[in-house]
């Protein structure tokens, strides 16, 4: 944590945009993925899929399926631990109900594995997997989270299960139920002028993370379960397949090397990560299963589609008294992050306007659908897009520009947030930039002035803005250590275990440790990629990666530069604090300097003492979780004649803290808004009315691509966050959440039609221009 | 997708310049078996022929290697992104400028968005942005969100037409 009297050495590289540290790789193809490595002796592993969306297994005949030629194992429900646990990539217990197995019994979704094979070729794994013989009682299905709470929904988990959440009723397929108030609703109601009152709906969209998930799993020379797999938590992962199979956690080792992409995804642990571990288990041998694309989007983890109900009591100067957001959120076939997703969609949306009578009620729900799961945002896309498109709505009720509204009410430094009492950032906020944020996208477009309106009757020019809030890792949970070694040449080695897939997280570690010894980026390496070699971190989720992983590295390398200074002092006689580090050198109050690995080496060799490695170590939990803020606004043209609109620019400004590497932060304020784009506008996943999902792969699932883009504009509102590691907060996240509501706001601007459930389509402008309800 | 070409099930190509034998006696995709030699900068992201991670350049047309059968390409010269590099594995304007822009942050699409880009300065030295987006049109990159890439190619474009005469088709 950067304290006053050491805020002075924040130097370069912080602040810079160096280059990845793993760029060349990148740029090259040298860059190693799971999957890039020989297997050519490793099994094949393939997986047998539910066509069902909701069946109990009758039974299995495996049989003709082992007489193949070349299969080794044929694993069922029957040859897996009966223990259940949850997939949910939180350190153990996480939130969510232990609810599955490896294979489960009941399947509860197209495109559950039922069964996985590990044999000698492809073709063999293939054959067997047709070969298995399943007979299946077919249940009842259900994939609305409305009607799976009606009496007469079947019920998806009738067995009890471990770690039930709060307000849970399995009977009615409820996982959990919240609720959380402040103040007194109904006279924040009474006071109000005007009670607006709307629902939102969300889809359902996939990470698509470019490398599909993947893991090759093996045995090694010490017995012990190895993986080289996709994850963004390789300790957690560790843990997690530790537990499953009931192995000493020092037996499992998980390596992570480059990943193609995260999201949310790779936090938790993949069925094919519990597969590849179980066939390997079995034969003993390697086996390599990697998921194709359409298995990838089928059955790995959604966002959770979510319904938000927002009801604002508001006063004709636009003082905003009371707010109920109300969440459905439809969790699929297992509970995975049902609580905290959630519990998240109204938290973080609802701070931005901090009235003093509000309250959040919600619930998580089963379905035969595709498990939700973590996915970047994690739950405040869904309410964002409820409660930002709904301030539009109630600045329209009392004739106020939404723009008004939004200052009216915005939270202040100084302000509570509105998250749980186990955060002490719900008691203060310390960095809060999101009215420079707003600001700076109106002036953008001179919104005060009124924005320009191009002189066209077809085509209508609409403007809309959305604000939202993120985090710094979730609080009172996220733990991480690092070590540093000064190395007897002057650079330094940081082992941190970080998940970095692509984010920029390895740079930013080394950014932070090379700027308290005021050496480049070249002379930090950080090593990352394994559990043998990394001490415990929670890995990437939650945007805690820079805030959390960065202050135990800055903690470690100011341990490490107190040690040196010290040692110094003690060597040449001089006070520790009058020696500076500076651009890898050790200066003295006379004038003499040293290099940092002329010093070192002189410790190792033990001159003038007894021999010294120097290296320190750093950790960091925090109660804390600093916010992210965003303003994001969207102008959009509407061709009255069809409903079809183009959104032309898309304006983002957000508060990060200190930028460690702007154009990397840049990076994840781009990329994170396109990607909210494509959940504005394109994206989404369905089932038909038996629960196959209606795509057959990536060619029917619409992402932004390159010539889609509109103008993108990136202001970085920089604020100092006096507990962050150079006074940083997160990035990763923010600036997904606004575009749905912003882009929404913007059709409402042009045409006068509120679209209130994505994504955005033609289709649905112009049946909202045709009065079409 | 039986191979047939006749052979005994092998295929000849350059890769990068380098005479190479790639294995296709089981009707191996030119994906499969680059990977197989090794390869591994030939990346697969979809299998089906739509997010261009798998591009390669196959005598100087940019080919999806995910959906062309190796048998297909015997006697082709073949570039991967590795064909970019100098022959002493300097990089490439375009590879600096990404490295620079922050153009790649997961690094899975950018083999392929790299031979896109290097297969559109083969024909445009002054591409305009929008013609930039066109030549991405068939990348995928879910983390960048293409502005910086796009970026990245205007000013490697830009570089290597002040540095005239450009280098030519390998
Ligand atoms: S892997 Fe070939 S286009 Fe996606
Ligand atoms: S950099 Fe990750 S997909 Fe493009």
């Amino acid at each position: 944590m950067t304290s006053p009297d050491n805020a002075a050495d924040a130097h370069a590289p912080v602040g810079e945009s160096v280059e990845k540290v793993d760029g060349w790789g990148l740029v090259t193809g040298n860059a190693r993925y799971t999957d890039d490595v020989p297997t050519e002796n490793a099994l094949a592993g393939h997986v047998l899929r539910s066509p069902h969306a909701h069946a109990r297994i009758e039974s299995i005949d495996t049989d003709t399926a082992e007489a193949i030629p070349g299969v080794r194992a044929v694993l069922t429900h029957e040859d897996v631990p009966a223990g259940r646990f949850t997939r949910t990539g939180f350190p153990y217990p996480a939130p969510a109900p232990f609810d599955e197995r490896v294979l489960n019994e009941t399947v509860r979704f197209v495109g559950e594995p039922v069964a996985a094979v590990a044999a000698r070729t492809p073709e063999a794994a293939e054959r067997a997997v047709d070969a298995i013989d399943v007979e299946y009682d077919v249940r009842k299905a259900v994939f609305d989270a409305d009607a799976a709470m009606e009496p007469d929904a079947p019920t998806i988990h009738p067995d009890e299960y471990e770690n039930e959440q709060d307000g849970a009723d399995p009977e009615r397929n409820v996982v959990c139920a919240a609720r959380h108030e402040e103040g007194d609703l109904e006279a924040g109601f009474e006071e109000a002028d005007a009670v607006v009152e709307r629902e939102y709906e969300t889809q359902v969209v996939q990470h698509l993370p470019l490398e599909v998930n993947t893991a090759i799993a093996w045995i090694d020379e010490r017995e012990r379960l190895t993986l080289r797999t996709t994850t963004q938590v390789s300790h957690i992962c560790r843990d997690t397949i530790a537990r499953a199979f009931d192995l000493n956690r020092t037996d499992v080792r998980v390596i992570k090397p480059r990943v193609g992409g995260g999201f949310g995804v790779r936090q938790d642990v993949l069925p094919v990560q519990f597969l590849a571990a179980a066939l390997a288990l079995e034969t003993g041998e390697k086996v390599r299963l990697r998921n194709e694309r359409s298995e990838d989007l089928h059955a790995s983890q959604t966002r959770h589609a979510q319904d938000v109900t927002v009801k604002t009591g508001v006063r004709d100067d636009g003082t905003i008294t009371a707010m109920h957001v109300d969440v459905t959120s439809n969790t699929g076939a297992y509970g995975c992050h049902g609580f905290a997703v959630l519990s998240n969609a109204a938290h973080e949306p609802m701070s931005l306007y901090p009235c003093e009578n509000r309250l959040f009620t919600g619930r998580a729900v089963y379905t035969n659908v595709t498990p939700g799961g973590a996915m970047r945002g994690y739950g405040a896309v869904q309410g964002t897009f409820g409660i930002e498109s709904h301030v539009d709505e109630v600045a329209d009720a009392i004739g106020m520009d939404p723009v008004e509204l939004r200052r009216h009410n915005l939270v202040q430094a100084g302000d509570e947030s509105f998250e749980p009492e186990f955060s002490e950032s719900k008691r203060r906020l310390e960095s809060v930039g999101v009215g420079d944020c707003l600001d700076r996208v109106c002036d953008a477009v001179d919104w005060d002035d009124g924005p320009d309106e191009p002189d066209d009757e077809r085509y209508q020019r609409g403007y809309g803005v959305a604000l939202s809030m993120a985090k710094s890792g979730v609080p009172s949970s996220e733990f991480a250590r690092a070590h540093v070694t000064l190395e007897t040449d002057g650079t330094l080695t940081v082992r941190v275990g970080i998940g970095d897939t692509g984010q920029g997280s390895e740079t930013v570690m080394a950014q932070i440790a090379a700027g308290v010894f005021g050496l480049d980026v070249d002379s930090v390496h950080v090593t990352a990629d394994d559990t043998d070699a990394t001490p415990w971190d929670n890995g990437a989720y939650a945007s805690s990666t820079t805030y959390v992983s960065g202050n135990a590295t800055e903690k470690a390398a100011r341990d490490l530069a107190v040690q040196v200074r010290d040692l110094a002092a003690e060597r040449f006689d001089v006070p520790a604090d009058a020696i500076e580090l500076v651009e890898g050198d050790l200066r003295l109050p006379s004038g003499e300097s040293l290099s940092l690995g002329q010093f070192a080496e002189e410790a190792f060799i033990g001159e003038g003492g007894p021999k010294r490695r120097l290296t320190a170590s750093g950790r960091h939990f925090t109660a804390l979780s600093p916010k992210p803020f965003a303003a994001q606004l969207a102008v959009v043209d509407v061709d009255t004649e069809t409903g079809e609109f183009e959104v032309v620019r898309l304006a983002n400004a957000v508060d990060c803290g200190t930028a460690i590497n702007p154009e990397g932060a840049r990076g994840q304020v781009i990329g994170g808004a396109v990607m909210g784009l494509g959940q504005a506008v394109s994206e989404e996943l369905s089932v038909d009315a038996e629960g196959v999902p209606e795509h057959r792969g990536l060619r029917d699932y619409e992402v932004i691509h390159a010539p889609d883009l509109p103008d993108l504009d990136v202001e970085l509102v920089e604020t100092h966050e006096p507990t962050g590691p150079f006074g940083a907060k997160s990035v990763g996240e923010v600036s997904v959440l606004g575009p749905a509501p912003a882009i929404a706001n913007a059709v409402r601007d042009a045409v006068g039609v509120r679209i209130d459930d994505l994504p955005v389509t033609p289709a649905k402008v112009w049946a909202g221009m045709e009065g079409e309800p | 997708m039986d191979g047939n070409d006749g052979s005994a099930g092998t295929v000849s190509v350059r890769v990068n310049g380098e005479p190479v034998t790639l294995a296709a006696e089981r009707g191996e995709t030119l994906i499969e078996s680059l990977r197989n030699a090794g390869h591994y900068e030939v990346k697969n992201g979809c299998d089906e022929g739509v997010c261009g991670s798998c591009n390669v350049l196959c005598d100087g047309e940019l080919t999806r290697a995910c959906l062309t059968p190796a048998s297909r390409c015997d006697g082709a010269d073949v570039t991967t992104v590795k064909g970019l590099l100098d022959d002493d594995n300097g990089l490439h304007a375009l590879q600096e400028e990404f490295l620079e822009h922050g153009a790649a942050q997961c690094g899975f699409c950018i083999p392929g968005v790299l031979v896109a880009a290097y297969h559109l300065l083969q024909r445009t030295t002054d591409p305009s942005d929008a013609e930039i987006a066109d030549a991405l049109s068939g990348n995928v990159c879910r983390c960048t969100g293409y502005a910086q890439q796009i970026e990245a190619i205007r000013d490697a474009a830009t570089r290597l037409d002040r540095a005239e005469p450009m280098e030519v088709e390998r």
